[in-house]
């Protein structure tokens, strides 16, 4: 089969800026400040810079495997080239597996925001099918449309930005200092813990053969990892002068709790229509989930993409509805990231390393 | 093509409509405005709440009902006050919540967790404690329909700007969970058919301990705790006669070393005021302000020094002076700085200039 498409589903490089850049900002975003904060207290922004910059170190190895050879231009072709059919077909199917895992994790978390701040008596299997029928007819529209949908997405995340600066009339400056007041060991657990909402930007190992000229769009991927960076780092430097350190410790979606301080005089509680602005930011990234996973079933097995979606889809449906407390999702959670984790830090510097092995081998014997 | 798109559409619609979301129309539910929340026998607690109800006709007024139930639960409260109650009572809109004396002081954690648990409540509501039962406030509140809106929350709201300190929820739950501060709640009284604000209700963590700071000295320990722009001083001056000095911009200066040695804490506050008011026998004389600033700066300093001295004696920290503290020093001992907290030297210093003395000599 063939793995370069056509130019006109191929998208411009610098889209690639919201395709990373989207897809680690999702439903972590409204409440990741209270793990780090546990671990490094005032200097969890520190925390949060850190993993941020060595998420661009990661990205600079992924555009390394996948530039090495022109025949293995994405994440099925790197395996196949490097374990053969069978070992390289079993580690693809993991990572399509995890690509489905991530979107039922932002899916069913974002559903159990709305389940718990807006309407505890949603029926949860009824919006299941709208949002599923929506996010159908996104992939089905090709990368093209995703990324279209990921630039709207985007543009949310900027218009409600500002908005940080509501809660700043309760500002505590002095929450903040002494900096560096915790051991560097401390701040490195915090930037573990934080790796997780970084996760989304490997995703590039499916849709790197869809970018017109990809190395141009190096830069962009490098721009995307600091701009997650810096709404992360604003992000969490408001936090940490709005709550107490103990207070955060309690509150378990600090974000959406910020925007309970903003009254306007139409709305008197912004949080709801945070939320509802908020499906616009994670159905993107739900749709590049199971587009990437669909298109490896398409490189694995041959098998037609809406084929694949489908099946993705009554899957992720199913474990949606079986999963039902907030132990479950929080299980699933922690599982999920756990693996991304993983897959990111372990498996993608393995895989820079053994690839870098093989070829120079391979040059060797010729 | 088209007609799948439409297909999909029109699925999402029906598929929406019946997602069973309890719907909230306004005529039909309550709006609860304050509740008040007092100890009741075996345990319990008896729970008042104002509400705002549409009166029927074609001038439609809001008038105010009050419903009270006693249960083992605050939101239990609610729920049985839907035995009396028409329609089924919010707190969406929830602007005061306050606590009677002896419910406050056996400690308000377990009633502010079902606050901050409830994702309906908003973050600028007003906590207060009241003297005696807080239901005898909360009645009066709704006897008050002069004036549109809740009449409690406009009471406490505009005296923050001059003689309390902030204390929405979230600046309860912020000192009231961190280290090294205590909350502070306006106290009120009902006097009268008014309610009143008698003073600055002073607590160690959620515990009311009886104490309270009086109403006139509140722009004392406001000045020592946010930056006023506001509020005004009476001093005497001379014998039966007094002058009194409005603040027009305050700003303060922790200064805390050895924190987790032997620590001393200066605090110097810088005060620009304006003279507003003077008594006395010579008006034709132009007063001598240094000499008034001078005397005021006495003064001041030895209220707002009793005041400090009076937290130690309590071993309470509601100048987040502990929090303070800790962000000065690298690997605070919180510990050792609470054991000795009553013991550390703390002193302070005004400077107060009187920028102008208003439109005549």
């Amino acid at each position: 089969m063939d793995i370069q498409p056509k130019v006109n589903k191929q998208i411009s490089p610098y889209f690639v800026f919201f395709l990373i850049s989207g897809m680690q900002i999702g439903v972590g975003m409204l409440g990741f400040q209270r793990i780090i904060a546990k671990v490094s207290g005032n200097d969890a922004w520190i925390s949060v810079l850190i993993s941020g910059v060595s998420i661009n170190l990661l990205i600079w190895m992924c555009y390394k495997i996948l530039s090495r050879n022109e025949q293995t231009i994405d994440m099925v072709g790197i395996h196949r080239d490097l374990f053969g059919k069978w070992v390289g077909g079993l580690l693809s199917s993991i990572f399509v597996i995890y690509f489905m895992g991530t979107a039922i994790v932002v899916l069913r978390t974002y559903l159990e925001v709305i389940q718990v701040w807006m309407f505890p008596d949603l029926n949860i299997p009824i919006v299941l099918v709208v949002m599923l029928l929506l996010v159908y007819s996104y992939i089905t529209g090709g990368l093209r449309t995703v990324t279209g949908f990921m630039l709207i997405g985007k543009l949310f995340i900027l218009l409600i930005m500002p908005l940080l600066f509501f809660p700043m009339k309760h500002a505590h400056l002095s929450n903040l200092a002494p900096v560096w007041d915790h051991s560097f060991m401390e701040i490195l657990e915090g930037s573990k813990a934080m790796t997780l909402n970084y996760l989304g930007f490997e995703l590039i190992l499916m849709y790197y053969p869809f970018i017109k000229q990809p190395l141009r769009s190096k830069k962009c991927a490098h721009l995307g990892a600091l701009f997650t960076t810096f709404i992360y780092v604003i992000t969490m430097l408001a936090t940490l002068i709005y709550y107490h350190q103990e207070q955060l410790k309690d509150v378990i979606w600090a974000t959406l709790t910020f925007w309970k301080v903003i009254t306007l005089p139409l709305v008197e509680r912004f949080e709801y229509v945070g939320i509802s602005i908020w499906l616009f930011i994670i159905l993107p990234n739900v749709c590049l989930g199971f587009w990437a996973a669909s298109r490896g079933m398409k490189r694995l097995f041959n098998m037609k993409q809406k084929k694949a979606v489908v099946v993705f889809m009554v899957i992720s449906y199913i474990i949606c509805i079986l999963l039902n407390t907030r132990q479950d999702i929080d299980q699933l959670n922690t599982f999920v990231s756990q693996v991304g984790f993983y897959i990111v830090y372990a498996y993608i510097p393995f895989l820079f390393i053994l690839q870098m092995i093989v070829y120079k081998v391979r040059e060797r014997k010729k | 093509m088209k007609r799948k798109g439409l297909l999909i559409v029109s699925i999402c619609f029906i598929g929406l409509m019946g997602c069973g979301v309890e719907k909230h129309i306004l005529e039909e539910i309550l709006i609860a405005e304050v509740v008040g929340f007092d100890e009741a026998q075996n345990n319990q607690i008896k729970g008042t709440t104002v509400v705002s109800v549409s009166r029927p006709g074609v001038e439609a007024t809001r008038g105010k009902d009050v419903y009270q139930m006693v249960s083992h639960s605050i939101k239990d409260v609610r729920q049985t006050i839907g035995k009396e109650a028409p329609f089924p009572i919010v707190g969406g809109r929830l602007d005061v919540i306050l606590y009677g004396e002896k419910l406050a002081r056996k400690g308000l954690n377990s009633f502010m967790d079902t606050h901050h648990r409830d994702p309906n409540l908003g973050r600028d509501i007003f906590i207060g404690i009241v003297e005696g039962q807080a239901d005898k406030v909360v009645k009066e509140e709704a006897k008050m329909t002069k004036t549109a809106g809740v009449y409690l929350k406009e009471l406490i709201e505009h005296n923050t700007k001059t003689n309390l300190p902030e204390n929405n929820f979230h600046s309860y739950l912020y000192s009231s969970h961190g280290k090294g501060m205590d909350p502070v709640v306006p106290l009120l009284t009902v006097k009268g058919d008014k309610v009143e604000i008698k003073g600055i209700a002073l607590m160690k963590k959620d515990v009311y301990i009886g104490e309270y700071i009086p109403f006139n000295q509140g722009i004392l320990f406001k000045s020592l705790y946010e930056r006023p722009k506001g509020g005004s001083f009476e001093l005497k001056w001379k014998e039966n006669s007094y002058i009194n000095i409005s603040n027009v911009s305050s700003n303060f200066n922790y200064e805390i070393s050895n924190a987790n040695d032997r620590p001393s804490v200066k605090i110097s506050v810088k005060m620009k005021g304006r003279l507003i008011e003077i008594q006395g026998d010579d008006l034709y004389k132009k007063p001598d302000i240094k000499k008034i600033e001078a005397i005021a700066e006495r003064d001041l300093q030895r209220k707002m020094k009793d005041m400090v001295n009076r937290f130690q004696e309590y071993d309470i920290d509601p100048l987040a002076i502990g929090d303070r503290a800790r962000s000065k020093t690298r690997n605070f001992n919180q510990k050792h700085w609470e054991d000795i907290y009553p013991t550390i030297p703390i002193t302070v210093e005004l400077d107060l200039v009187l920028i102008h003395e208003g439109i005549s000599e």
